[in-house]
């Protein structure tokens, strides 16, 4: 087992992995820019190495800082949580090659995953299921015409290199064809490096339901079950919940053991979540993160298994200690993402945080880095807290979540808890009634 | 800020703790205060260290916070800064004489130290001319990205 592992993140995932090494009596580096050296995973680690100023790309994407402070603090390995360098299969590779571990999986498979065209083919060899579209890259209008009558309109064009929900481009009928095409080629090779777009059905009414997987390097896979996305605003998860109120236990389980045996035949180690859309019985893949995600807490509370250890875990080798039929699921969980941001404008809010009180009491989690006094920085992405509940059902869950919204006491930035309050009293949400298209148009319009 | 450091009565607390299981006693007198707490909580370096034991803390009533090894010195225009993650070496090689020393004049641009990363090494360069007041980091250290490494005036 690791004798020390450096965290090369921030905010509430940083202390979130410190927790799980704390726990595992495994010492912690925390690395960090010069905003964050108040941070509070910085203040509880075992050592802190300041590996840059504030922006991004000098900090936390800064790969040779980063292994150079591995290096002067022996770590045994590296672990890249959310976002950063997570998903960058090259900087997995830099870490391998100089003798620590990356918690993550192999970095072919973050490769293959990351480039959504290969990712396709690579789901539909593994027998996972797809959105009907073209076979790979889409190089002239007529071919676009061709697949577009086999699938039927509309169809949406997606940037191979894009992703998180970025790059893409309706087209209802043959007429708009050409000109989504060209549209979207030009915007993808502006945003992304590359022109290559693909095609598929656009699904008119999906939901976003992810399956959680656990892999080890003995060819063992387990699922954790599903997590529903669909609550998003400009492709941006606001609050997740499992089980998904769309699915029943056969449908559930079915998915399941598809995303299994796909991760188990890919040969997949660590932790990976398979994406789908979800619409009218039928699961389409759209893509797989390779990494730790941030609304793992609702899985950890339905199913009582620390996602983070067990990542550790197989990273340093073991065997999974449980199998597929050992996981059992119960009752359910909502995770509530709270920005630091105005509630109705979103714009963004960073400052001081006056008073901090958070909520408590049975089936309550909250997973942040924040107190008062704390500064929250304005160079980062403005997730400040996660509020996660767990009841022996949904109503439950839901009288609960009311609860600790109205408990939470974050003063002196603006926070989308009363946004999230509202969320909780609206019927179609308490329905379990949504799609990924609802939070928009209808929720936030009204 | 020297004290004569009353070891028996340190000695004598060190004891106490034990005994009575207790994880922290502090005793003032007069003009100076010591404090003495048993390893529970880590402590957390402001650069990188191997995880130091607590240890008896003397101050005076004024309370200021004993100095660690890797303190930041004067935040002045003269405290040149590390731009970088790696260690630390005050000599070009390990046979060679120091590149600068207290009391030494440097134009801005001199090679005052190197730091190392990944086998790489990086020459540190005076980031004004003057005379060196005080170097804060030894050979072979650990260093932060804007650690204070010595003070130029």
């Amino acid at each position: 087992m690791f004798e020390k592992i450096l965290i090369a993140n921030r905010g509430d995932i940083a202390l979130r992995i410190h927790r799980a090494c704390r726990e595992m009596g495994i010492k912690t580096v925390a690395v960090h820019s010069t905003a964050d050296a108040d941070a509070m995973h910085v203040r509880l680690a075992d050592e802190s190495v300041c590996i840059g100023p504030p922006p991004a790309r000098d900090s936390y994407l800064n790969i040779p800082a980063i292994l150079s402070a591995a290096m002067v603090t022996g770590a045994d390995a590296i672990h890249p949580g959310v976002g950063f360098l997570s998903e960058n299969a090259e900087f997995a590779e830099i870490v391998e090659a100089h003798g620590f571990t990356f918690i993550g999986p192999k970095p072919d498979h973050i490769r293959t995953m990351g480039d959504k065209i290969a990712a396709k083919k690579a789901a539909i060899e593994l027998g996972i299921p797809c959105v009907p579209g073209s076979d790979g890259a889409v190089t002239s209008a007529d071919e676009a015409r061709g697949i577009a009558r086999d699938i039927g309109f509309p169809v949406l064009i997606k940037a191979a290199a894009g992703g998180g929900g970025r790059g893409m481009n309706v087209a209802h009928s043959e007429g708009e064809l050409g000109q989504a095409i060209s549209m979207a080629q030009t915007e993808a090779e502006a945003a992304f490096g590359s022109g290559e777009v693909y095609i598929e059905r656009y699904l008119g009414q999906p939901r976003h339901v992810e399956v959680q997987i656990l892999g080890d390097s003995h060819g063992n896979v387990v699922h954790l079950g599903e997590r529903d996305c669909s609550l998003q605003r400009r492709h941006q998860k606001i609050l997740e919940e499992t089980p998904s109120p769309a699915l029943n236990a056969e449908s559930r389980a079915s998915i399941g053991e598809i995303a299994a045996n796909a991760m188990r035949k890919f040969g997949y180690q660590s932790l990976g979540t398979i994406e789908f859309l979800y619409e009218n019985g039928e699961f389409f893949f759209i893509e797989m993160n390779t990494r730790l995600q941030v609304e793992h807490p609702i899985t950890e509370m339905v199913t009582g298994i620390d996602l983070v250890r067990e990542q550790i875990q197989v990273a340093s080798g073991a065997q999974l200690s449980f199998s597929q039929n050992d996981i059992v699921f119960n009752g359910h969980s909502i995770e509530c993402r709270i920005n630091a941001e105005d509630p109705r404008s979103f714009r963004p809010s960073p400052g001081r945080i006056t008073d901090y009180h958070s909520p408590g009491g049975l089936g309550v989690r909250v997973d942040s880095a924040l107190y008062a006094g704390y500064v929250v920085p304005a160079h980062y992405d403005s997730l400040v807290a996660k509020l996660v509940v767990h009841g022996s059902s949904r109503n439950e869950c839901l009288l609960r979540l009311r609860r600790a919204l109205d408990e939470y006491v974050i003063g002196g930035i603006d926070t989308t808890v009363p946004l999230h309050q509202e969320l909780t009293k609206v019927s179609d949400f308490i329905n379990g009634d949504y799609d990924i298209h609802w939070l928009e148009n209808e929720f936030l319009k009204s | 800020m020297a004290q004569d450091v009353d070891s028996d009565l340190i000695r004598e607390l060190a004891g106490l703790l034990e005994e009575t299981g207790l994880g922290e006693i502090e005793i003032a007198r007069g003009d100076w205060k010591i404090r003495i707490a048993r390893p529970v909580a880590q402590v957390v370096g402001a650069a990188p260290q191997t995880a130091s034991a607590p240890v008896a803390q003397t101050a005076p009533a004024a309370a200021q916070p004993a100095e660690s090894a890797a303190a930041p010195a004067a935040d002045g225009p003269g405290t040149l800064k590390s731009p970088m993650v790696g260690t630390a070496y005050l000599t070009p090689d390990p046979h060679s004489p120091a590149f600068v020393s207290v009391g030494g004049r440097v134009n801005e641009g001199d090679t005052v130290m190197i730091i190392e990363a990944m086998k790489v090494m990086n020459a540190i360069p005076a980031h004004r001319s003057g005379v060196v007041r005080e170097i804060l980091v030894s050979g072979g250290q650990p260093i932060e990205f804007g650690q204070a490494l010595m003070v130029i005036e």
